[in-house]
C-alpha cells in the first residue's frame, strides 16, 4: 500500500511539472494569438483589447493559477479559433485516437506473442532465421511509409477497403473499426517485429536457467515446461517494453491519422499548434502526459503483482 | 525382489560434445551401479565430468549438445533409447535430482507450495488438489521446514540457502522416488547448514530406503554419507570401492593425490607449525589494533557489534564463520569501506590489499594481464608513471613471479587463464602495489581442491619470503587450520572467540566453536 501511495505522489508530481512545462513554453514561444486571430491588418487598439478580453495581458503566473484551477473545474478554457470549449472540441476527436490506439496494441499483443513463442521454440530453423531477416527490414520501416504502402496495396490494387473513405462510429461500428484495421496494423507492424524479437530473445534466455532443468527433472513435457514456468519468467522485460510501446504508439498516431485522414485529436494536435490555438494545445499534451503517466503506474503495479521479488527488500 | 540386485546400471556411459567442430568426449567408458536403498558417492574436480554422468542418468543432458553411448538399465527400459516419454515417466516420480544451487534451480515466480507438488500434478492427476497439498505440506514437514504452513505460501527468496535446499528435497522426495540423485547439493551452503542437509539425506536413506547418488568434490562429505565411493578424472572412473578403503588404501594415484589435498586437522602441537604471534610476537607492535568496534551500513543496519582484536606483522590471522556472520564487513572496517559507529581502528603504517573470492568477476576479462596488474599503479594512465613503461611491466612481471606464474602471462586475457591460475594473477594484482596486509575474502572456496592446496601453499610461501602479513577470511575451517597462527570466530557480527588455531581448535571454549568444528567434521 505505501508502495502504491509513493507511486501515485510521484505520478501527481511530474503531472506538475509538465503542466508547468507545457504552460509556460507556450508562453514562450513566438507567436500571438490574437494577431494570428485578427490578421496582420489588425489595428494596435483591436489587438490590445481582443488581448484583453482572451486573458492574456495578465501576467504569467496568474495565467498559469488560472488555467490550472479551470482544469480542476472540468473546464479546458476555449479554442482560440473555433470559440467553442475545448472539451467539446475533444470529445468528438478523442474516442478516435484511443480506438485506433487500443486496436493497434491488441493488434501487437495477438500477433507478437504466439510469434516470438513460435520463434522460439524453432530456434535456428528456417521459419525463424526467414522471420529474423523479415523483422530487421519491417523494423526499419517509419509507420507513416508502412501507410502508405498499405493504403496503396489493399486501398488501390486490391481494393479491400477505400483510402480516404473514413467512416465515422456514429454512423457504424463495424465500417468504423474496419476502416481503422489497416491505420492500427501500420502502427503496429514495426513494433510486432521489435516485440517478436525480444522475446524470443527472452525464451531463449530462460530456458537456459537452472530451474528449467528443474521442471524436467520432474518429467514436464517441452510444452508444459515453457507454458507453467518460462513464459511467466520471460514476459517480464517484455510487459515493460509493451507498456512503452503503449504511450509511443499515441505519438505515432498523430502521423498516421494523417496520412489514412482519420479525424482524431493527433491531426486536430498539428492544425491547432499551426493556429497557435493554445487552450486546445495544452489540452492535448496534458492529457497525453496523463495518459502515459497512467500506463506507467498501471505497469509498475502490474509487475510488482506477477514478480513478488520486486519491493520485497525495503 | 533380490536386496543385492542393483536396480540401476550403467553400462560404457560416454559423453561427447558436439559444440565446437571437433567432436569432445566429456566421459568414457562410464559404469555404475546402485542397489536398493544405497549411498553412492561420486567425487572428483570441476571437469571431471561427474555432474554430467549424473544428469546423463536423470536424462537431463540436452539432446542436441550432447551424444551418449551405451545404456542406462531401469525398470527393465533403457534410459538412453527409451521413447521420451517413458523417460518422463520415471523423472520425477522414480529419479529425482536435487542441484547445487537450490536459488536459481526454483522457479523465482512461483510459490514454493506448487513446485514442492508438481511431480505429483505430472505423475498423478488423478489426486485431487486438497490431497496434493496435505502431502505437499507432509513433505515440507519431514525435511524438518516446520513452519510449513507459510513455506508453502512463500517464494523462493522469502527462505534462507538452507531452507530452499530442503525445499528441493522435500520437491525431489514428493513422489517417493526409488533413487534420488544429489548434484552438489551442500556445496553452496554453510557448514552447519552442509551438516544438517547430509543428515537430512540420511535420514531420508535410512526412513524411505531412497537410494542416493551423491556428487560432490567435498571428500570429508562423501566419506560421512556414502558406503561406496566412485573416484573420477578427466572423464573416466579412476577407483571404485568401498568408502574407507578408498579412503585408507588409495590405490590410484590421483585418488592419492585428492586425499593428500585435504588440509588435515590434526594436533600439531608447537613443532608442527611456525608459532608467530602469542610467543614471540608479544612484544611488538601490532600493525592494526581494532577496540570496540561498531560499525554498519548507515542508519539502523548495524553488522558490527564490539570488535576488538590485534593484527601483528607477519602473521597469517583467520577470520571464521558462516555466511551473514560479519566476516566480509569486518575487512571493509579494517579498509576504511563502512561506517564505523564508536570505537578505534589503530592503523600503524598499514599498507592494506585486496583478494576476492571469485577470480572469474573480479578480473576485467577485456584487458590484457600486464593491463589489469599495472591498473592499480597507474590508474590507467601510464603515461604519467614515473620510470614509464618499462618500470611497468618489470614490476608485473615481478608480482607473477610472485606467484609463480611465468612473464608470458602479461600478454594473456583471463578467459585464457584456469581458475588457479586467475586467482594467481588476483593476488598478483593485490601484491604489485607491496602491501604490507594482504587481504583474501575466501580465496580458495571457488576452486578446486588440489588447486586449494596450491593456493594455500602459495600464501603461506609470499607470508615467508615477503613478511606479509595475511588477514585470511574462509567459511572452511580446514583451511584455517592448515594455514592460520591465530584465528577470530565470528556469528552475528560479533567475535565469539579468538585465539592461537592449535588451542581454539583441540580447547574450544565457546560452544558455538564446538558446533562449528563439528559441524565440518573436525571434531566429534
Amino acid at each position: 500500500m505505501r508502495y502504491v501511495m509513493k507511486k501515485l505522489f510521484s505520478a501527481i508530481a511530474t503531472l506538475f511539472l509538465v503542466s508547468v512545462a507545457v504552460f509556460f513554453s507556450f508562453a514562450l514561444i513566438p507567436g500571438d494569438p490574437a494577431l494570428k486571430k485578427l490578421g496582420t491588418q489588425a489595428t494596435p487598439e483591436a489587438l490590445m483589447r481582443l488581448r484583453e478580453t482572451m486573458g492574456l495581458n495578465a501576467p504569467l503566473p496568474v495565467r498559469y493559477l488560472k488555467w490550472v484551477a479551470g482544469v480542476f473545474r472540468g473546464d479546458l478554457g476555449t479554442s482560440y479559433s473555433y470559440e467553442i470549449p475545448v472539451g467539446e472540441l475533444l470529445a468528438d476527436k478523442l474516442p478516435v485516437t484511443v480506438a485506433l490506439v487500443l486496436f493497434s496494441f491488441l493488434l501487437l499483443i495477438a500477433i507478437a506473442i504466439p510469434l516470438g513463442i513460435r520463434h522460439a521454440k524453432h530456434e535456428g530453423g528456417i521459419f525463424d532465421r526467414s522471420f529474423l531477416v523479415l523483422g530487421q527490414i519491417v523494423m526499419a520501416i517509419p509507420p507513416f511509409f508502412m501507410g502508405i504502402l498499405l493504403t496503396w496495396f489493399f486501398g488501390i490494387v486490391l481494393r479491400v477497403f477505400t483510402p480516404g473513405g473514413y467512416v465515422s462510429w456514429r454512423t457504424s461500428l463495424t465500417g468504423f473499426l474496419g476502416y481503422l484495421f489497416f491505420p492500427a496494423l501500420a502502427i503496429a507492424i514495426p513494433r510486432v517485429a521489435m516485440t517478436t524479437k525480444l522475446l524470443r530473445a527472452e525464451v531463449l534466455k530462460e530456458v537456459r536457467r537452472d530451474y528449467v532443468r528443474t521442471a524436467f527433472s520432474r518429467g514436464n513435457s517441452s510444452m508444459a515446461v515453457l507454458y507453467r514456468h518460462v513464459l511467466k519468467n520471460a514476459f517480464l522485460p517484455v510487459l515493460t517494453f509493451l507498456a512503452m510501446n503503449l504511450t509511443d504508439m499515441v505519438a505515432g498516431s498523430v502521423v498516421i491519422e494523417q496520412v489514412f485522414g482519420i479525424p482524431g485529436f493527433g491531426r486536430f494536435l498539428l492544425i491547432s499548434i499551426l493556429g497557435r490555438d493554445y487552450p486546445v494545445v495544452e489540452a492535448i499534451i496534458m492529457g497525453l502526459a496523463a495518459f502515459i503517466i497512467v500506463i506507467n503506474l498501471l505497469t509498475d503495479l502490474l509487475y510488482r503483482m506477477i514478480d513478488p521479488r520486486i519491493g520485497a527488500s525495503s | 525382489m533380490n536386496a543385492e540386485a542393483p536396480i540401476l546400471t550403467v553400462e560404457d556411459l560416454q559423453i561427447d560434445f558436439h559444440d565446437h567442430q571437433i567432436p569432445e568426449t566429456a566421459v568414457y567408458d562410464f559404469d555404475l551401479s546402485i542397489r536398493a536403498g544405497e549411498i553412492v558417492g561420486i567425487v572428483g574436480e570441476s571437469g571431471a565430468g561427474k555432474s554430467l554422468s549424473a544428469l546423463a542418468i536423470a536424462g537431463l543432458l540436452k539432446r542436441h549438445s550432447a551424444v551418449k553411448q551405451g545404456r542406462i538399465h531401469f525398470e527393465g527400459q533403457d534410459l538412453l533409447h527409451c521413447e521420451r516419454e517413458t523417460l518422463r515417466g520415471f523423472q520425477g516420480d522414480e529419479i529425482s535430482v536435487i542441484f547445487q544451487e537450490p536459488m536459481s534451480s526454483l522457479d523465482p515466480l512461483m510459490r514454493i507450495g506448487p513446485q514442492v507438488e508438481e511431480s505429483l500434478t505430472v505423475h498423478h492427476p488423478e489426486i485431487g488438489s486438497a490431497e496434493r497439498k496435505e502431502r505437499a505440506m507432509e513433505a515440507l514437514a519431514s525435511v524438518g521446514l516446520s513452519d510449513s504452513k507459510r513455506i508453502y505460501e512463500s517464494y523462493p527468496h522469502e527462505l534462507s540457502g538452507g531452507m530452499r535446499q530442503r525445499v528441493m528435497i522435500a520437491a525431489a522426495m514428493i513422489a517417493k522416488p526409488q533413487i534420488l540423485i544429489a548434484d552438489e547439493p551442500t556445496t553452496a551452503l554453510d557448514v552447519t547448514v552442509q551438516a544438517q542437509i547430509v543428515a537430512l539425506l540420511k535420514k531420508i536413506n535410512a526412513e524411505q530406503g531412497t537410494a542416493i547418488l551423491f556428487i560432490s568434490h567435498d571428500l570429508s562429505l562423501v566419506r560421512q554419507l556414502c558406503r561406496r565411493v566412485v573416484v573420477m578424472k578427466d572423464g573416466r572412473i579412476v577407483e571404485e570401492g568401498d568408502t574407507e578403503t578408498v579412503f585408507l588404501r588409495p590405490s590410484h594415484d590421483y585418488t592419492k593425490e585428492l586425499i593428500a589435498a585435504i588440509p588435515r586437522v590434526e594436533k600439531k602441537g608447537t613443532a608442527g607449525r611456525p608459532s608467530l604471534p602469542e610467543t614471540q610476537e608479544r612484544g611488538r607492535r601490532p600493525i592494526l589494533r581494532v577496540s570496540g568496534l561498531d560499525a554498519g551500513y548507515g542508519r539502523g543496519r548495524q553488522i558490527l557489534h564490539d570488535i576488538s582484536f590485534e593484527l601483528y606483522p607477519g602473521e597469517i590471522l583467520g577470520l571464521a564463520g558462516e555466511s551473514g556472520s560479519g566476516k566480509s564487513t569486518l575487512a571493509k572496517a579494517v579498509l576504511g569501506l563502512v561506517g564505523v559507529t564508536s570505537g578505534i581502528v589503530e592503523k600503524h603504517d598499514l599498507m592494506p590489499a585486496m583478494v576476492f573470492q571469485d577470480p572469474y568477476g573480479s578480473l576485467n576479462p577485456a584487458r590484457t594481464i600486464e593491463w589489469i596488474l599495472t591498473e592499480a599503479l597507474t590508474k590507467g594512465r601510464a603515461g604519467r608513471f614515473p620510470g614509464g613503461r618499462q618500470t611497468l611491466r618489470q614490476r608485473a612481471a615481478e608480482a607473477l613471479a610472485q606467484v609463480e606464474l611465468p612473464e608470458s602471462f602479461l600478454e594473456r586475457r583471463p578467459s585464457e587463464l584456469s581458475g588457479g591460475q586467475r586467482q594467481r594473477v588476483a593476488i598478483a594484482e593485490a601484491l604489485i602495489g607491496r602491501p604490507n596486509l594482504l587481504i583474501a575474502d575466501e580465496p580458495v572456496s571457488a576452486l578446486d581442491v588440489t588447486v586449494q592446496a596450491q593456493i594455500i601453499a602459495l600464501l603461506e610461501k609470499l607470508r615467508r619470503e615477503t613478511g606479509v602479513t595475511i588477514l585470511l577470511i574462509a567459511h572452511d575451517l580446514r583451511v584455517i587450520y592448515r594455514v592460520c597462527d591465530r584465528v577470530l570466530i565470528m556469528r552475528d557480527g560479533r567475535i565469539v572467540e579468538q585465539g592461537d588455531v592449535e588451542r581454539i581448535y583441540f580447547d574450544p571454549q565457546e560452544s558455538y566453536t564446538g558446533e562449528l568444528l563439528a559441524a565440518a567434521g573436525i571434531t566429534g
